[in-house]
C-alpha cells in the first residue's frame, strides 16, 4: 500500500513536471518555428521599413537596451540602499516588516498602474513627454522590489560570526557595511538584478504611454520629448494592427529576440544563484 | 582574598579594567548579576565555570558587542581606565579598538591571509604601503604565525589549518593595537599542539596586553592565568562566587558550587 502510494505520488510529480517543461520547450519551439526564418544578421542590424513589413529591429533593440540600461543605472543604489535600512539601520521589527510589506505591495502593483503612474508623474508633470528617462524611471521602480528583496536574503545569509568579528576590531556599521556585508552579499545584487532586467524587457504597459512609439525614433538626444523604439512595442503593435501578412514572420522574428534576451538575462543569474545554495549547504 | 601569591602587580595601581555590579538580562530575565571584578595591567585574568553560567555574554558585555545581540540588556558599570565603557556618548568603536576579542571559533574572513591581519586596522588607521608590510609582519610574528606563512601571504586565509587561523585572528586583533584581548575558550576548537601554541603566546603576550580569557580546561587556567573568577549558577543566575588568585582557587576552593565544579571538571 505504501509503496504503491509512493509510486503514485512520484508519477504525479513527474506529470507535473513535465507538463511545466514542455510549456517551455513548445513555447520556445513555436516562437523559433515562426520566427527563425525572419531572423538573420540584417534583422538585427537594419531600422524599421514600411510599418514593420520589411526591415529589421535595430532601434527597436538598442531602445530596449537604453531603457533596461538606465533602470539599472536608477535601481541599483536604491536598492542596496534599501536593503541596508532593512538589514542595518532599522533595529526594531516591526518597522522592519513594514519595509518588507511595502516592498512586498510595490511588487504586486499591475504594470499597467505603473505605466500610469509614470505617464502622471514624468510625462506630464515633470513635462517631458513620451521619454526614455521617463520609461528607465518606471522600470527601475517596478525593479527595485525585486533586487531589494534578492540582497535582503543574501545578506540575512553572512554569519553573523563575521559581523561581530569585524565589530570585535572596532569598525563602525558603514566600515562593515563596505568591508564585510556588500562584499559577501553582492551575489544577491547581480541575481536580483538580472531577474528583474529579464521581466522589465518584457513589459509593455509602463513604457506604451512614458517611452516607446512605433517608428521614427533613433538614438535619443536629450530628455524632453525623446522617445526611444522598443521590442516588445513593437510586437504589441504588430500583433495588435497588422493585416499585412508580410508582417507575420517579422512579428515572430521579434518576438524570439526578446525571448533569447530574457532567456540570456535568467541564465547568466544562474551561476550566482546555484552559488547561493551551495553555501547554504556548507 | 588569600596571601597564597602576590598580585602579579602592586595593588594601589589602578585597576586597567573594572565591573561594578554588573548584570546581563535577556528578555527580562538575568544572565548574570552581581558581577564585580577588576583587572591589572598585565595580568591574565581567567573566567572559569560551568557551562551556561554566561561566561561569554560576560565576556561580551566588556566590549559592549553584547549590544549587537538582540534582546540583550546589561546594567552595572564596567570602567576602563577609570571611565565608564557605558556612560553616554562612549565611543563604542573606539572602546573595542583598545577591547579587542578573540572567539571559540576562528572567523576568518574569505581574504588572504595579509588581507585578514589588516582587515581591521587599515581601515581604523591610514597605513602606506611600507607600513602595511610592516604590520603584517610583526602582527604574525607577535602571533608566532609569521615563520608559517611569510612565504604565502597572498594565500586564502580559509585554507589555513584552524590553529593557524585562530593565531591570524590573534594578529588581526594585535594589529589594532589592542591593549585587551578578550578571550572565549580560544582553545576549544583546537587539538592540543596547537592549543599549547595558543597557551605559549598567552604567557607571551601578558607583557604588553592585558588577557580576560574564558575557559572550560582548569588545567589550561592553572598554566596561563595569574588570577581567577569562578561564575557558577546560583538560583538559576550566573555569579562570581568566588574570585582569587590562580592557586587559591584550584587548590583551596571555598566555595561550595566551586568545589563541586573542580571535582568535575
Amino acid at each position: 500500500m505504501r509503496k504503491s502510494l509512493d509510486f503514485l505520488l512520484a508519477t504525479i510529480t513527474a506529470f507535473c513536471a513535465l507538463v511545466a517543461v514542455a510549456l517551455l520547450v513548445g513555447l520556445v519551439a513555436v516562437i523559433a518555428q515562426r520566427g527563425g526564418p525572419a531572423v538573420n544578421w540584417g534583422f538585427l542590424t537594419e531600422q524599421i521599413r514600411l510599418v514593420g513589413a520589411a526591415g529589421g529591429i535595430f532601434w527597436n533593440l538598442v531602445g530596449t537596451l537604453i531603457l533596461l540600461a538606465s533602470a539599472l543605472v536608477v535601481c541599483l543604489p536604491l536598492s542596496v540602499g534599501l536593503a541596508l535600512v532593512e538589514r542595518v539601520w532599522l533595529q526594531r521589527e516591526g518597522s522592519r516588516r513594514l519595509l518588507r510589506t511595502l516592498l512586498y505591495t510595490l511588487n504586486g502593483v499591475p504594470s499597467i498602474v505603473f505605466g500610469l503612474f509614470g505617464f502622471v508623474v514624468f510625462v506630464q508633470w515633470c513635462g517631458w513627454g513620451k521619454s526614455w528617462l521617463s520609461g528607465g524611471l518606471v522600470l527601475a521602480l517596478m525593479m527595485i522590489p525585486t533586487v531589494t528583496v534578492s540582497l535582503i536574503e543574501r545578506l540575512k545569509a553572512v554569519p553573523a560570526k563575521y559581523v561581530e568579528a569585524a565589530a570585535g576590531l572596532g569598525l563602525n556599521r558603514a566600515q562593515i557595511v563596505w568591508a564585510v556585508l556588500l562584499p559577501q552579499a553582492w551575489g544577491g545584487v547581480v541575481t536580483g538584478s538580472l531577474l528583474g532586467l529579464a521581466r522589465a524587457a518584457g513589459e509593455v504597459a509602463p513604457i506604451m504611454f512614458t517611452a516607446t512609439i512605433f517608428a521614427g525614433a533613433t538614438l535619443p538626444k536629450g530628455i524632453k520629448e525623446s522617445p526611444v523604439l522598443s521590442l516588445p512595442y513593437h510586437i504589441f503593435i504588430l500583433a495588435q494592427d497588422s493585416f499585412d501578412p508580410s508582417v507575420g514572420s517579422k512579428l515572430w522574428g521579434a518576438a524570439l529576440v526578446l525571448l533569447a534576451l530574457v532567456l540570456f538575462l535568467s541564465v547568466i543569474a544562474l551561476p550566482s544563484r546555484l552559488k547561493l545554495h551551495e553555501e547554504a549547504n556548507v | 582574598m588569600s596571601d597564597c601569591c602576590p598580585p602579579p602587580v602592586a595593588t594601589d595601581v589602578a585597576p586597567i579594567l573594572e565591573a561594578r555590579g554588573l548584570e546581563v538580562r535577556a528578555q527580562g530575565r538575568a544572565l548574570v548579576r552581581k558581577v564585580n571584578f577588576s583587572v591589572r595591567r598585565g595580568q591574565v585574568f581567567g573566567l572559569i565555570g560551568p557551562s551556561g553560567a554566561g561566561k561569554s555574554t560576560l565576556l561580551r558585555a566588556l566590549n559592549r558587542l553584547a549590544d549587537l545581540i538582540p534582546g540583550l540588556r546589561v546594567s552595572g558599570d564596567v570602567r576602563l581606565h577609570g571611565q565608564s565603557i557605558y556612560a553616554p556618548g562612549t565611543d563604542v568603536n573606539a572602546l573595542r579598538e583598545k577591547v579587542g576579542m578573540l572567539f571559540q571559533q576562528p572567523v576568518v574572513f574569505p581574504t588572504s591571509i595579509a588581507e585578514n591581519v589588516l582587515f581591521g586596522a587599515k581601515r581604523l588607521r591610514r597605513l602606506s604601503r611600507g607600513e602595511r608590510a610592516e604590520l603584517v609582519e610583526s602582527a604574525l610574528t607577535e602571533s608566532a604565525l609569521w615563520d608559517e606563512v611569510k612565504d604565502r601571504l597572498k594565500h586564502p586565509a580559509t585554507a589555513l589549518s584552524v590553529g593557524q587561523q585562530q593565531r591570524l585572528c590573534l594578529a588581526r586583533t594585535l594589529a589594532v593595537k589592542s591593549e585587551i584581548i578578550l578571550m572565549d575558550e580560544p582553545t576549544s576548537a583546537l587539538d592540543p599542539k596547537a592549543t599549547q601554541a595558543i597557551e605559549e603566546l598567552i604567557l607571551r603576550l601578558k607583557e604588553r596586553h592585558t588577557i580576560i580569557i574564558v575557559t572550560h580546561n582548569v588545567s589550561q587556567a592553572r598554566r596561563v592565568t595569574d588570577w581567577i573568577a569562578c561564575v557558577c549558577v546560583r538560583d538559576g543566575v550566573g555569579e562570581i562566587v568566588e574570585s582569587a588568585c590562580c592557586d587559591a582557587v584550584l587548590d583551596n576552593p571555598q566555595c561550595r558550587e566551586v568545589i563541586e565544579y573542580l571535582s568535575h571538571a
